[in-house]
Formats: structure tokens, C-alpha cells, sequence
């Protein structure tokens, strides 16, 4: 059996018996053993079992499990859930092309997603802006010690923001993301943790999603404003042109009345239509988003 | 014990049960604890309470944790702490005290039955 005289070296280890499975499975079970390993350490050297860290870490790993035999506790669960996700499957097949089309209204998942979407409007603008104004800031200051001072904040702000938005996506999309803040790994002198943070590939992919929110998000919310009031527009038609009629308003589809009879109800379906394929251009494009969010803001 | 040294023991056997009461033992401690209590916590509570020959590995306690926490029967709550990562709280849910009560009488109804078999009360 391998000895392991340094929690790195096991979690590497770990990673590496994991490697194909669902991120956020190998996230959870990193978590898991850095907060374990971690306090079990600390204790065995607090009451002096182990007087050296390296003896401590050998110790814990021992009662811990090797990675294989926790991998394969972690690779059951990831099983569990793969056999639900292939039930889900198998229901979708059964189901008949009517339904394939419009079940699509009945699914709550839609219409979180939705929102999401329309969502990363505001939210885009608000980080965009935050990003840009800190950025400028630290820069502009950097001459003076203070401009370090708010680039490393807002770094550290940036994290904290990148895990509230993973929760909002896995709330709202329903994709799996990891579960806690991630603690920044280097030990040390304030100086080595900068280093350390610098070196951090995710805080760089972070950055890029939050800078990519803002054109990501005025495109959603063009896209799908525009689709959801053409087509309530649409099915509102023949409501429109009655009150046009009544009320002698310019509004409704104009029309010579003779030609009302099919026009309108053409204009209701088209609209409903219109709508249905609207809900399924969401679902795709909140699944995609969901993707890109998860690769960005939880690269291991 | 005297008879100890002289009982061979079959460990292959003792963890397969004890793997397959895990959800059972640790939803209970969580219920008995009364307060949220994080992965360590519960570990350590297995290993001075564990009276069999297996000991468990700790590592493989916490993707149960995390399974019972999917089905509803667990909830968490991280908090940061003074040293060290942040952990991860566990708080046994009404749903998982209902399902420990089901778990529960299904636990006494096999162990009545298969000591009642060893006892001799039952014909193989």
C-alpha cells in the first residue's frame, strides 16, 4: 500500500481514480476528504498520537481509506445516479412526438431555466460593470499600494461571486455544481497565497465567465423578449382586434373583416406554436449555458 | 474475552453486514446526536461505538452521507470554521426520522427472525 505523507499527494491520487466521472462527484469527494484529512490531522497532532505532520497524514490516510476503496464508494453513488438518469431517459423515449412537442409546458424546469436566461441580463450588467470599474480602479491606483489592494479584493470577491452564481445555476437548472466555497489551497505568508491564487486556473476561467455573462446575457434577453411577445402578441390577436374595432385604437392585425375568419385563428396558432417552439429553444439554450457555467466555474 | 482468541473471525461477512445497515447507523446517529454534527463527528461516533471486528473505512461513510442528503433524509448547512476547510453539518430531516421508524421495525423484524433461526424455534 502507498504511504501518503502529504494530503495533496493522496487527493491527487484520489483524482486520478475518479477521472471520468461526474465533476461534481469528484468535487464533493474532494471536499469531503480535504475536510476530513484535514481535522483528523489536526487532532492527531493536537494530542500528540503523531508528533511529525507527515506521521499524522499517514495515520489518517490509514483509517481513511485508500483512494481506490473510497473512489469505489464515491463511483457507486455516481452509479445510483446514473441509473436514474437512464429511467428519465427511457420515459423520454416512451413518450409519443405530440408529447416530445408540447409536454414541454408542464415541465417546471422550463421555466426556471427561462427566467435564468432572462436573468443574466441584469446580472451580466451588474458584473460586467463591477468587474470593469474594480479593474480600472486597481489599475489606475497600481502606482500607489492601494491599486494592489483592490485588484487582490476584488479577486477574492470574484470567488464568493462564482460559488453564489453555481448554486443560482444548480437551483435554476437543475446541474449539479460544487457544494462549498472553495478554501484557496496554498498555506504560507499572505505573499505565497497571492502567488498561489494567481496560479489558479479556475480564478482565470471564473473571470472569462463573468466577463462573458454580459454579452451572453443581452443576448438571451433580446432573443427571448422579442420570441415571447411576438408570439403573446400573436394569440392575443383576435382579443386586439376586437378592442381596435370597439374602441377605434390602432392596435391588432390589420385586416379587411371578411378576412378575419381565418386570419385570425391562424395568427392564435401561429402564436401558440411560436411559444412551444420558444420554451424549447430555452430549454436548449439554459442546458447549454448550464454546461459552459460548469466547465468555467468548476475546472478542477 | 477468553473465548476470544479461539473464534475465528470472518471479516468478509461482518463488513457485508455492516455495509448494508451503514444508512440505518448513520441516520441514527444523526437522530440520537440531536444537533447538527459534521462528517468527522459522525465518524469518529462509529469508530468508539463499533463493537464488530471491521473497521470501516472513514472515507466511505460520506458519499452515504451525501446519498441520504439527495433522497431528503439528511440536510446540510456548511459553515466556515476557524481552522481548517469549511465543514459540513448534518441534520436529520422529518423524512428521515420517518424513514429511520421504517428502517427501524424492519431491523428488529429481521434480527427477531434470524435469532429465532439460530435459536432453534424455526425449522430450516
Amino acid at each position: 500500500m502507498v504511504s501518503y505523507s502529504a494530503i495533496e499527494d493522496y487527493i491527487r491520487d484520489l483524482k486520478r481514480e475518479l477521472s471520468g466521472v461526474d465533476e461534481a462527484i469528484i468535487s464533493d469527494a474532494i471536499d469531503d476528504t480535504e475536510e476530513h484529512l484535514g481535522l483528523r490531522v489536526q487532532e492527531l497532532l493536537e494530542e500528540g498520537v503523531a508528533k511529525l505532520k507527515e506521521d499524522a497524514v499517514a495515520k489518517a490516510v490509514a483509517d481513511f481509506g485508500t483512494p481506490s476503496e473510497v473512489a469505489r464508494a464515491y463511483l457507486e453513488l455516481n452509479d445510483e445516479l446514473k441509473g436514474k438518469e437512464e429511467k428519465r431517459q427511457k420515459k423520454k423515449e416512451k413518450r409519443s412526438l405530440f408529447c416530445d412537442i408540447f409536454c414541454i409546458y408542464g415541465d417546471w424546469r422550463v421555466y426556471t431555466g427561462l427566467i435564468y436566461l432572462l436573468l443574466m441580463f441584469p446580472l451580466g450588467l451588474i458584473y460586467f460593470t463591477y468587474m470593469v470599474t474594480m479593474i480600472s480602479l486597481g489599475i489606475g491606483m497600481l502606482v500607489t499600494v492601494l491599486g494592489i489592494f483592490i485588484l487582490i479584493l476584488f479577486l477574492l470577491s470574484n470567488y464568493g461571486l462564482s460559488w453564489l452564481h453555481s448554486r443560482m445555476t444548480e437551483v435554476m437548472l437543475g446541474i449539479r455544481m460544487p457544494r462549498k466555497p472553495r478554501k484557496l489551497k496554498a498555506k504560507g505568508t499572505w505573499w505565497q497565497r497571492i502567488k498561489a491564487m494567481f496560479r489558479d486556473p479556475r480564478m482565470y476561467s471564473s473571470l472569462l465567465y463573468m466577463f462573458l455573462m454580459f454579452p451572453l446575457g443581452i443576448f438571451y434577453f433580446t432573443v427571448f423578449v422579442t420570441l415571447i411577445a411576438a408570439s403573446i402578441g400573436l394569440m392575443m390577436s383576435p382579443f386586439t382586434t376586437l378592442l381596435s374595432e370597439i374602441m377605434n385604437l390602432p392596435i391588432g392585425i390589420p385586416s379587411p373583416p371578411e378576412a378575419r375568419a381565418v386570419l385570425l385563428p391562424l395568427a392564435v396558432i401561429l402564436g401558440f406554436l411560436l411559444l412551444t417552439w420558444t420554451l424549447h429553444l430555452s430549454s436548449i439554450l439554459a442546458h447549454l449555458h448550464g454546461k459552459l457555467t460548469r466547465s468555467l466555474l468548476l475546472k478542477r | 474475552m477468553a473465548g476470544e482468541a479461539k473464534v475465528k473471525h470472518d471479516e468478509k461477512f461482518e463488513k457485508e453486514l455492516i455495509t448494508g445497515l451503514i444508512s440505518l447507523v448513520l441516520l441514527a446517529i444523526t437522530r440520537n446526536k440531536g444537533e447538527p454534527m459534521y462528517g468527522y463527528q459522525i465518524a469518529k461516533h462509529m469508530e468508539t461505538g463499533n463493537r464488530t471486528h471491521v473497521q470501516l473505512k472513514q472515507g466511505t461513510i460520506y458519499p452515504v452521507l451525501r446519498a441520504m442528503e439527495k433522497k431528503g433524509y439528511l440536510k446540510s448547512e456548511i459553515k466556515a470554521s476557524g481552522s481548517g476547510p469549511p465543514r459540513k453539518y448534518y441534520m436529520i430531516t422529518k423524512k428521515g426520522s420517518d424513514k429511520l421508524e421504517v428502517w427501524i421495525a424492519a431491523w428488529e423484524d429481521t434480527s427477531n427472525f434470524v435469532n429465532s433461526v439460530l435459536g432453534g424455534d424455526v425449522d430450516g
